[in-house]
């Protein structure tokens, strides 16, 4: 659906976009994760036409994309990262506004409107004007703006972005649902929960880079990291975390704050041996929890920092 | 497609209170307090017969030769007329006193060892009757003076003496009559058109991917851009035409300013002045990059040209004219202005199809500066 090759895009000195290799298959919801300043952005806005590069190439459905590329656009749904709506304009207006630029068939566009509404669930705010409407409303009216028409190939840029769980919850499923009607979706963010949660395969970007790219269990696989257990424990002292540090498959300890972290490698398990540490040295411990790696893991293993710094 | 984005388009620029206001509001609000505050100048100037008391006396009254020469002039012989100068008051000295305080008469003209006039304060009216008085008794004086030392002559000078020619003869080169007031209404129009180019900043926001989200919207849509920028720019254009109709039908109908009756003229002139100032603003739109900066090129450019075309003091059109010709023929509310003035001054039709031509050129060069800068499709940052 999308081929973007070796993408290169430069503001002055600083390098964007670097080397950037993309495929978005068919059917599929792709997530573009990373930081803030990452160059996710960028790379939809080139993708899209938008913006000038200094090289590479980008295809989309199988043809180069340029700004002449009209039908390709026909087939394209935007939803902006800023919700990109008239202030002047109602609910209804607005979806039926830019739906009107794809399909000019006024009964059928009237009918697909509708349907937008249904399903951003806006049937009781159709004549507000967006000014009216709650950050999460405003965040699905974009969305619905994006999306009337049906489109075969969505673009979401940070659709959650300053959005209530309730609405982000919404959103999520309704992405899903587009996709299982057949949409194929890039989804851009810095949640890593989300796109986790949606996404079919993911690239991780950083620096204008892809720095990782597959499913989620792939991704995890890349990386030593196999299990992270959380104890909360009073009194462990420097010999107790030595000790645990020397445990088989043990890649990292920490304890501050009556918070004990013990990293593990990937095949190890070792919360049975950690409790029983704790227990014979009768130190006192509450909760306790074992985590799989996130993509936070995997992203702070290539980096060496926090997706969200 | 057109009709859809059109009508979206108008409904976009009638929501939106700002446009509405300094398009519409603000000239009607001008024209008004032109009309309030030039209307007052016109009547200090304007003249209405002057209300004078006479006191009763045998030198004055019916019969004399004062009263004579009055009711030439006057209502006094009980003839009133709209032509005449004075409307005169008869009564006692008490009586023309009371009429004075009150201001039902501007001054009183009595009789006592000569003619004397009493007057309240000093203004036009007062000067007219003084003026009028001297004229009487230097003609008075005159008649005496050759009854006195040459008799014989008084036949062949008195018609000389009674005699006044006027060496100027009035003669109109319009088809209509002229007001002053207009002019400041020709540039208050010639605004009017030209603030167009304010909405026209906000209707290339909306395309210009580097300038707004919504743009970058628009820009991923299938429609070509060279195609949303006319729809856009009809919608602002057929709102604006709309706006400086319904000035120029409030100047001409509600305030009845006389702009002539070449109304078929006058209306292309509007249009084709909203066309200029609609393309002005779409050329600063594409050219600038931060809003305030455009604005206060918009705001400003129509102000300045305004004020050149007389806005602010109808001398500066003829001054430009003067000095500056070249500022008189680029300016296009100079060129507005000069197609109203041409209209009403003129018989012929050459110098107002003249403004007309130059501000076509105009419109044409600031539309082709628009379309070539719309015509890039990609930006180098957004």
């Amino acid at each position: 659906m999308i081929s973007v090759k070796n993408l290169v895009k430069r503001y002055g000195d600083l390098v964007a976009l670097d080397h950037l290799n993309l495929d978005i298959h068919e059917g599929e919801i792709f997530g573009l994760l990373g930081p803030n300043g990452s160059g996710k952005t960028t790379a939809i806005n080139c993708i899209l036409a938008l913006l000038k590069y200094s090289k590479g190439t980008i295809q989309v459905m199988g043809k180069q994309m340029t700004p002449q590329s009209y039908d390709i656009k026909r087939h394209i749904g935007i939803v902006t990262q800023d919700v990109a709506v008239f202030e002047e304009l109602t609910v209804y207006e607005n979806i039926d506004y830019f739906c009107g630029l794809y399909i000019t068939d006024k009964a059928e566009r009237a009918s697909l409107v509708e349907e937008a509404i249904v399903f951003t669930g806006l049937e009781d705010y159709r004549k507000f004007y967006p000014k009216k409407l709650s950050g999460g409303l405003k965040r699905r009216l974009n969305i619905a703006c994006g999306i009337a028409h049906k489109p075969k190939l969505i673009i979401l840029d940070e659709p959650t972005v300053a959005v209530d769980p309730q609405s982000r919850n919404r959103i999520l499923e309704g992405i899903q649902e587009l996709n299982a009607k057949g949409s194929t979706i890039l989804y851009t963010s810095h949640y890593m929960e989300e796109v986790e949660m949606i996404c079919t395969r993911i690239a991780i970007m950083d620096k204008g880079k892809i720095i990782a790219s597959g499913t989620k269990n792939e991704l995890k696989s890349m990386i030593s990291l196999g299990e992270k257990i959380t104890v909360e424990a009073f009194g462990l002292n420097g010999e107790g975390t030595a000790y645990l540090k020397a445990l088989k498959g043990v890649l990292d300890v920490d304890y501050s704050d009556n918070t004990l972290v013990v990293k593990s490698q990937r095949g190890r398990n070792n919360l049975v041996h950690v409790l029983d540490y704790l227990k014979s040295n009768n130190i006192t411990f509450n909760k306790i929890y074992s985590e799989m790696p996130t993509l936070n893991d995997v992203f702070l293993e290539i980096t060496g920092k926090e997706l969200r710094d | 497609m057109f009709k859809h984005a059109f009508v979206y388009n108008l409904k976009t620029i009638l929501r939106e209170r700002e446009t509405v206001f300094w398009s519409l509001f603000f000239s009607l609000l001008m024209a008004t307090l032109f009309y309030f505050a030039f209307s007052n100048i016109a009547e200090t100037v304007k003249f209405k017969t002057i209300s004078i008391g006479l006191v009763d006396s045998p030198l004055l009254s019916e019969g004399s030769q004062f009263h004579s020469v009055l009711s030439s002039i006057s209502d006094a012989d009980g003839i009133r007329s709209e032509d005449d100068l004075f409307h005169v008051m008869t009564g006692t000295v008490e009586q023309a006193e009371e009429w004075l305080k009150t201001g039902r008469i501007s001054g009183f003209v009595f009789y006592d060892q000569g003619m004397r006039l009493v007057v309240s304060g000093s203004g036009f009216n007062q000067t007219i009757i003084k003026t009028f008085l001297d004229e009487y008794n230097q003609t008075t004086q005159t008649v005496k003076g050759i009854i006195q030392d040459n008799p014989a002559a008084l036949f062949k000078t008195i018609t000389d003496v009674m005699n006044r020619k006027d060496y100027l003869k009035q003669t109109s080169v319009s088809p209509t009559g002229g007001d002053v007031m207009a002019t400041f209404f020709y540039a208050l129009l010639a605004m009017s058109c030209l603030i167009a180019s304010t909405a026209s900043v906000f209707e290339i926001t909306k395309l210009q991917a580097n300038l707004s989200t919504l743009a970058a919207r628009i820009n991923c849509s299938p429609v070509k851009k060279f195609k949303l920028f006319l729809y856009n720019i009809s919608a602002s254009l057929a709102f604006q035409i709309v706006v400086v109709l319904i000035v120029l039908a409030y100047v001409m109908l509600v305030l009845g300013i006389d702009f002539g009756e070449r109304t078929g003229l006058i209306i292309l002139t509007c249009i084709i002045g909203t066309i200029t100032g609609v393309f002005f603003g779409t050329a600063t739109g594409v050219l600038g990059k931060s809003e305030g900066m455009k604005m206060a090129i918009t705001i400003g450019g129509t102000l300045f040209s305004s004020f050149l075309a007389g806005l602010m003091a109808t001398g500066m059109k003829y001054f430009v004219q003067k000095n500056m010709p070249i500022v008189s023929y680029i300016s296009p509310a100079n060129l507005i202005t000069d197609a109203f003035y041409s209209l009403y001054y003129y018989d012929t039709l050459n110098r107002f199809w003249l403004n007309i031509a130059i501000l076509c050129i105009i419109s044409l060069v600031f539309c082709t500066i628009t379309c070539l800068v719309l015509r890039r499709k990609t930006y180098a940052s957004i």
